[in-house]
């Protein structure tokens, strides 16, 4: 399913909205999302959150344009905490439908489930602006509305080591290790740059 | 306060500007020249960003504006459209398309200068081939990458391109920034005047020195010389374009920190001059501890034009001691909209906590600085210093980093560079140095 197509089933009150209320935080945390070049600033937050859901694991991840670690676009309109290329990109990703969330356990790398994602925030990036008369404007807010946070559902999972990709036009973008043992879980690992998506994870 | 007159920190109340129909009046677009048309663009990207750039795109396409589309690529404000005007210009199937392209090899922003590339190599890579030969000598390095990719393409044939325009001369994209003399205003006019130069002429083309970083001679000399115009506008523009230089772009001794704090102290110069002045060597308080000293005084002083300039600036540069200075100042400050200011820049200097810092090196850098140029931040870095480490005393880990601070730290050749020009500061690395052997040792 594509990103669009969830989007919709989301918006359409079809998706699985509820889960919250009997769930129990088992492990969250946040890491910058670091570009890949060299003095790599960090362009978004990510957050994964385990939680324990009856017998079973459920993993929530969230990508923000905005968090105190983001960097913003070099120049002098960027205000650190935000950046409007990241919120742009979210709000592209949104509307082309090109991404996807796959989560496959290590015993059965070749049937991976595929989870869902929504924008959760949408708003306006703050920046600094010159006028036409050349003075500058301190503290406004970019003009157009664009998606600050995507929320991704990456579905309940039974005990086992998994991975949780997050792939954009068929390259991976970010992946979430975690494992649950039916009781106990944990994230092990949120990396920004995992290694090529294997054949196996597509759609 | 005039420095706070355009200040609009409550940006939560900010209205959006609606999204409307572009152009909001088909009579008045068509009725004047292309200038004035692209005034009208500016207008509305001024107040809307690219809110409106589908329609924009779509109207320019149903109107053939392949001129227009093509100033889009070439001056865009904040990061523009490049993929969106350039992808209609290829649809138009303009002359302009492939010169656009390669003026935006140029680009700073990947995203840009990756579109450009698979526009040639992806987009159209037949006739891109014909046309990349055909200037080989005189593309872009970028440009001629992608010419060599397509000549390794197995049975890419070359289609013929000759209707394409030849690669833009900086001379001609950039050309109203030659010795623009006196500088006009477009206002509500229809038509340019031949051989006027007006404002939002030179201010697009000093947004494309920055975009695409042309920091090189002749236009470095030429921007430095529009900080001298008879326009304060003009003035303003070219000093923010100035400030866009990125790390290494400019030599120091070509624009050095001192001729930036003149204009910033220049009672007698414009405020809007001022201020762009003060945004231009903010932009080097990352990695100048000058330019960071210079924003701490400039923000201990609220009766200064460029005071708010500084103290929005150092939200994103300051650290635990610019949180501590600007608490004190508070009850200071003359007015609501400056202590909302300075509360702001205080508590998202807070949410950053540690991050603020960064780097034990930045931090001693900097306390090396104003300790060496006897600053009026002395007294308190030095103090604020030594109970920062102290209580971190019991870190291993930083305790490692500040011994091999102290025996191999060396101070980077553009920084040295920038602070040698002063005699006091050729100490500058045994001072770094010291204060982490200082640190390390406990002292």
């Amino acid at each position: 399913m594509s990103f669009a197509v969830a989007l919709a089933a989301l918006t359409a009150g079809c998706a699985d909205g509820g889960g919250e209320s009997a769930s129990e935080v088992l492990d969250a945390r946040t890491a910058p999302y670091i570009e890949d070049e060299p003095g790599g600033r960090a362009l978004a937050l990510i957050g994964a959150r385990l939680e324990r859901d009856g017998g079973l694991a459920r993993l929530h991840l969230q990508v923000a344009a905005d968090g105190a670690c983001v960097e913003p676009v070099p120049g002098f309109q960027g205000v650190r905490g935000s950046n409007r290329i990241t919120a742009r990109e979210l709000d592209r990703l949104a509307r082309a439908g090109t991404l996807e969330v796959w989560t496959a356990s290590d015993a059965t790398p070749e049937t991976p489930s595929e989870g869902l994602a929504r924008i959760a925030r949408r708003g306006r990036v703050p920046e600094r602006r010159v006028g036409a008369a050349g003075e500058l404007e301190l503290g406004a807010l970019g003009s157009e509305e664009l998606a600050l946070e995507l929320a991704i559902d990456a579905g309940r999972f039974g005990p086992g080591r998994y991975a949780t990709r997050v792939v954009v036009a068929g390259r991976p973008r970010l992946e979430v290790r975690f494992h649950f043992d039916g009781r106990e879980g944990a994230i092990d690992a949120i990396d920004p740059h995992p290694v090529p998506v294997p054949e196996e994870l597509g759609p | 306060m005039i420095a706070l007159a355009v200040w609009t920190l409550l940006a939560a109340q900010e209205a959006v500007a609606p999204v409307a129909a572009f152009p909001q009046n088909l009579a008045e677009w068509r009725a004047g020249d292309r200038e004035a048309r692209w005034v009208q663009l500016e207008r509305e990207t001024l107040a809307r960003g690219w809110r409106n750039a589908e329609a924009i795109a779509a109207f320019l396409e149903a109107e053939g504006e392949v001129e227009l589309l093509e100033w889009l690529c070439l001056y865009p404000r904040t990061e523009g459209e490049f993929g969106r005007f350039s992808g209609v210009l290829a649809k138009l199937d303009a002359p302009q398309w492939a010169r656009a392209v390669e003026w935006n090899l140029r680009d700073t922003d990947s995203h840009t200068f990756q579109g450009a590339a698979a526009a040639f190599t992806v987009g159209r890579p037949a006739p891109s081939l014909d046309w990349l030969a055909r200037y080989a000598t005189s593309v872009h390095p970028k440009a001629k990458a992608a010419l060599e990719e397509l000549r390794a393409r197995e049975g890419l044939v070359a289609e013929d391109s000759s209707r394409w325009l030849p690669p833009l001369a900086e001379d001609e994209a950039l050309a109203h920034l030659v010795a623009p003399g006196e500088v006009l205003d477009f206002g509500n006019a229809r038509f340019a005047a031949p051989g006027a130069t007006y404002l939002h002429q030179v201010e697009r083309e000093l947004r494309a020195i920055a975009h695409q970083q042309l920091f090189h001679e002749p236009w470095l000399g030429r921007v430095l010389e529009l900080t001298r115009h008879a326009r304060p506008e003009v003035r303003s523009f070219a000093w923010i374009a100035l400030g866009e230089a990125q790390r290494g772009r400019i030599a120091p001794s070509r624009l050095p920190d001192s001729a930036l704090a003149a204009v910033i102290d220049d009672a007698s110069e414009d405020p809007r001059v001022r201020r762009a002045a003060a945004m231009a060597l903010s932009q080097r308080a990352e990695w100048n501890p000058r330019a960071w000293s210079e924003l701490h005084r400039l923000a201990l002083e609220p009766a200064h034009a460029a005071w708010s300039v500084a103290v929005d600036r150092l939200r994103d540069v300051g650290d635990e001691m610019t949180i501590e200075l600007l608490d004190e100042l508070l009850p200071e400050l003359p007015d609501d909209a400056a202590a909302r200011l300075a509360r702001s820049t205080v508590d998202a200097l807070r949410a950053r906590g540690a991050i603020a810092r960064g780097s034990i090196t930045r931090t001693l850098e900097r306390t090396a600085f104003v300790d060496l140029a006897c600053t009026s931040l002395e007294t308190r870095r030095k103090q604020w210093t030594q109970a920062q480490f102290a209580r971190e005393a019991s870190d291993a880990g930083v305790k490692v980093e500040l011994d091999e601070l102290a025996s191999t730290y060396a101070t980077a050749e553009d920084l040295r560079e920038a602070l040698g020009l002063a005699p006091q500061l050729a100490e500058f690395g045994a001072r770094v140095r010291e204060w982490g052997r200082r640190l390390a040792d406990g002292k």
